[in-house]
């Protein structure tokens, strides 16, 4: 190579540069132009009165007859209307589409409507439609998961156009909670008759909003201007499937989104800190519960139950997430906002004690330990006292085998009873201490109630039913009483915690408070502050 | 040849239907117990539930009713939502494939340049600083940059949305795609990269290339000439990469909820959704199958000796 051509080549690479900087200066230009004018449209994006509700389940169905899962049950109460909601503080029964109703007698339910209430599609909400609606449900042949609340229904009739009558084959006292439970959604005789198990996909309720479209990215509503409330304040709501729940408490923080449950409590500390988003807790009606084979060993010995129990600490498997969102428990089955709970007498039965744990391990029928398999529901407080437990249990020699499983597949394998033991978790269904007992209730599953550990307690059942049948508060009482003696005593289940309920929401949002049992809240009250 | 492999299509598919057929009924776990979890379900109920969806029938009689259906297009009605299947495949496909595509096209836009620079600069600073480059995007796992990117993107600088598919064709459409498209792009830009490198130097060191040097080609032609046969490799890499991508998919649709077949495949593979797994599961097939095909034509054209 001469000594020309490198002058030459040097030549070409700075003219090759100068084009470089000429370039680059350009690119930076577009790109300084492009964070000028993309904030412009992420602010029109954001604009608007749309609530953006993400969660990780897919929304099933929206047939109130049909298990969606809990993503669509909190659709459901946007879109439907129930006969009455639920006090957010007092828990009590307050009027919504029924004005009044009244109990006769043990075997009559009587609910008067509104008048001028209307359903999406223009027409009335009459007595005939409720009536359509429970008898629906009732129906053994339509495969309601609602039957076991309306497996004492007689039949419903319209006695005028806004007065409906419940008869009861026998007293039920459960029936009354019906009023703002999700097989209480009232539908649209004319629309179901029309299209069927199609309703899921396209549904008519009288609730504050209507159904729009869906995809399996989002559902969308839209205020429904007739409500007999008003027209609620948001004007459209979007229900964001994302699975990540990263993305979700990203979305929190940038605004894109505005409210969800389904944020990991681990990840809650980084919302703490941030002034976009609030944090709303309420007392929850849920528990946290390591059921176990009470029919086959290990065990079927009430001894290795107990002994199990006092060698594990929930407190100390939990120690890193905050009180706030989640309460260990020791002895006690019932959250103590349940009315009729013996949380106080019951809640310091089992503190930890190693000792003792051993001394009721030799005197069980396996005095040398044992291996055993748990299931475990997937979560991060979940793996937190799986592991616990685990370690907790080593002394007495028992052997855990930790089994993860997606949560559909928990809840199947606590159905099917083919388990030794399933870390998972139990939320009632509406605000009344049964929907937490019935979980023991029957024996061999029963045809009322789950029974994941097949508990067969003659005792138990005696009780349960005698809350059933009866309308008197202090026969109830006495009986709820007795029922939760039995299980901190025989520990069919072993009850580790009590988890609040919790919903992470934008600071913009006001006006509603997040309900004990989050699938009934109603954002029909809720508005954004600018 | 194309009519032939396209016949040898049928039985293939047929296999897979049935072996997808089984496979999703060997998995512990019963769709009536998983749908109607979470609440106390009388007995009646779920046999009801069997009875509709034909679960109660044999396992022969099961598939047949199935292939019947699906060979005229109706893969039945998917448990959870009660939606014709067809309809849910007609929502999620579209935006499946245009991740898919976009990610293509991204990747090879930046992988093509910068395979030929990294061969003709070979063992220099810009060749190691591109290798180098590729390796780590590589190693990041696409739902890592997925959640990085929304970080960055959509947290601190509050330039695109997190989440979601957007609406139309216009630029609320793209906003919502460029993230998946760039975390998808960017993990199969590797693989093309070093294997276009790795062509390019193979081939630019062959004698017709030398030669045509020798004759006095200007670089671009010779570039051009040896660039055609580099690329064979990298087409038969891309046929190999699509099924990685269908699994890139499912982990972007995961992280930004796009709402595509991959959020549905996982959420039906949770329920055991029957009818929406397999027709997923059969249409991913199709497409791995009809893509072979593809690589192998596309090949052929750019290297005759492919054909044989």
């Amino acid at each position: 190579m001469t000594h020309d051509i490198s002058v030459q080549s040097i030549m070409q690479r700075i003219h090759t540069r100068r084009q470089f900087l000429q370039r680059s200066l350009g690119a930076g230009a577009a790109v300084g132009a492009s964070s000028l004018i993309l904030p412009r449209i992420v602010e029109a994006r954001t604009e608007g009165n749309t609530l953006v509700v993400a969660h990780v389940e897919e929304v099933g169905t929206l047939d109130p007859k049909v298990w969606g899962g809990f993503a669509a049950i909190y659709v459901q109460t946007q879109i439907y209307d129930t006969l009455m909601r639920e006090d957010p503080v007092t828990g009590e029964l307050r009027p919504s589409l029924a004005v009044s109703w009244e109990n006769p007698d043990p075997l009559t339910y009587r609910y008067r409507l509104r008048e001028g209430a209307k359903f999406h599609n223009g027409a009335p909400v009459t007595a005939e439609d409720v009536a359509f609606t429970f008898n629906r449900i009732a129906d053994p042949n339509e495969g309601a998961w609602e039957l076991y609340m309306f497996v004492n229904v007689d039949e419903a009739v319209a006695l005028d156009d806004l007065t409906i009558e419940v008869r009861m084959k026998q007293p039920d006292h459960q029936f009354q909670f019906i009023g703002y439970f999700e097989g209480g959604n009232i539908c649209n005789k004319e629309h179901v008759q029309e299209l069927g198990d199609g309703i899921g996909t396209s549904p008519v309720g009288a609730g504050p909003y209507k159904f729009v479209d869906r995809d399996p990215s989002r559902v969308v509503l839209e205020a429904f201007e007739d409500y007999y409330e008003g027209k609620p304040p948001i004007e459209r709501i979007e229900f964001r499937n994302i699975k990540d729940a990263t993305t979700i408490v990203a979305g929190l923080r940038s605004g894109d989104i505005h409210l969800s449950y389904d944020v990991p409590r681990d990840q809650a500390i980084i919302l703490e800190r941030s002034d976009e988003v609030n944090i709303q807790t309420a007392p929850g009606w849920e528990h946290t519960l390591l059921h176990m084979a009470n029919q086959k060993p290990p065990f079927n010995d009430v001894k290795v139950r107990q002994a199990v129990r006092y060698a594990i600490d929930p407190g100390a498997a939990l120690a890193a997430f905050s009180k706030k969102y989640i309460e260990p428990a020791y002895g006690s089955f019932i959250p103590p906002n349940v009315p009729f709970s013996s949380h106080d007498e019951n809640a310091g039965t089992y503190a930890p004690d190693i000792e003792k744990a051993k001394a009721l391990m030799a005197e069980s029928s396996l005095p040398d330990g044992f291996s055993a398999n748990m299931a475990v529901n997937p979560g991060v407080r979940y793996e937190a006292l799986a592991l616990a437990i685990q370690q907790q249990v080593k002394p007495l020699g028992i052997d855990f085998t930790i089994q993860r499983l997606p949560a559909p597949d928990t809840i199947a394998l606590a159905y099917s009873h083919d388990f030794d033991s399933i870390l998972m978790y139990w939320i009632s269904d509406y605000t009344d201490i049964s929907s937490f007992l019935l979980q023991w209730y029957g024996p061999n599953g029963g045809e009322f109630g789950p029974n994941f550990t097949e508990h067969a307690d003659e005792e138990y059942d005696k009780h349960f039913e005698t809350s059933l049948y009866t309308t008197d508060d202090a026969e109830r009482e006495v009986a709820f009483k007795e029922c939760q003696r039995i299980l901190t005593e025989r520990q069919p289940s072993l009850c580790l915690a009590f988890p609040q309920t919790v919903r992470f929401q934008s600071s913009r949002l006001t006006g509603a408070q997040t309900l004990p049992v989050y699938v009934y809240d109603r954002y029909a009250d809720i508005a954004f502050s600018e | 040849m194309i009519a032939q492999r396209l016949i040898a299509f049928i039985p293939i598919i047929i296999a897979v239907s049935i072996l997808i057929f089984l496979a999703l009924r060997v998995v512990p776990g019963d769709p009536v117990t998983v749908l109607t979890a979470g609440s106390p379900v009388p007995a009646e109920v779920k046999e009801q539930l069997r009875r509709e969806f034909d679960l109660d029938k044999p396992l022969t009689v099961q598939f047949w009713n199935w292939a019947k259906n699906a060979v005229q297009g109706d893969f039945g009605i998917s448990l959870k939502t009660r939606e014709p299947v067809t309809e849910l495949l007609g929502e999620t496909l579209p935006i499946t494939l245009t991740i898919l595509i976009g990610g293509l096209i991204l990747s090879m836009l930046i992988s093509v340049p910068l395979g030929v620079i990294a061969a003709l600069r070979q063992g220099r600073l810009s060749d190691q600083l591109i290798i180098g480059a590729t390796l780590v995007t590589l190693s990041v796992p696409v739902f890592t940059a997925g959640i990085l990117a929304i970080i960055v993107f959509s947290f601190w600088l509050g330039w695109l949305p997190p989440f979601g598919r957007g609406e139309g064709f216009g630029w609320d459409r793209v906003s919502h795609l460029l993230m998946p498209w760039c975390v998808l792009g960017l993990a199969m830009t590797a693989a093309q990269t070093n294997t276009l490198r790795a062509g390019m130097i193979d081939v630019l060191n062959r004698e017709y290339i030398l030669a045509a040097e020798a004759r006095g080609l200007s670089p671009i032609a010779v570039i051009r000439h040896g660039f055609r046969t580099a690329m064979v490799p990298v087409v038969n890499i891309l046929g190999v990469q699509f099924g990685y991508m269908i699994v890139g998919t499912v982990l972007v649709d995961f992280v930004f909820g796009m709402g595509g077949i991959g959020q549905l495949l996982v959420d039906a593979v949770n329920q055991r959704d029957y009818p929406v797994v397999q027709a997923i599961l059969v249409c991913i097939a199709v497409a791995f199958t009809a893509t072979t095909l593809l690589v192998d034509i596309v090949a052929s054209r750019l290297d005759p000796r492919y054909a044989d």
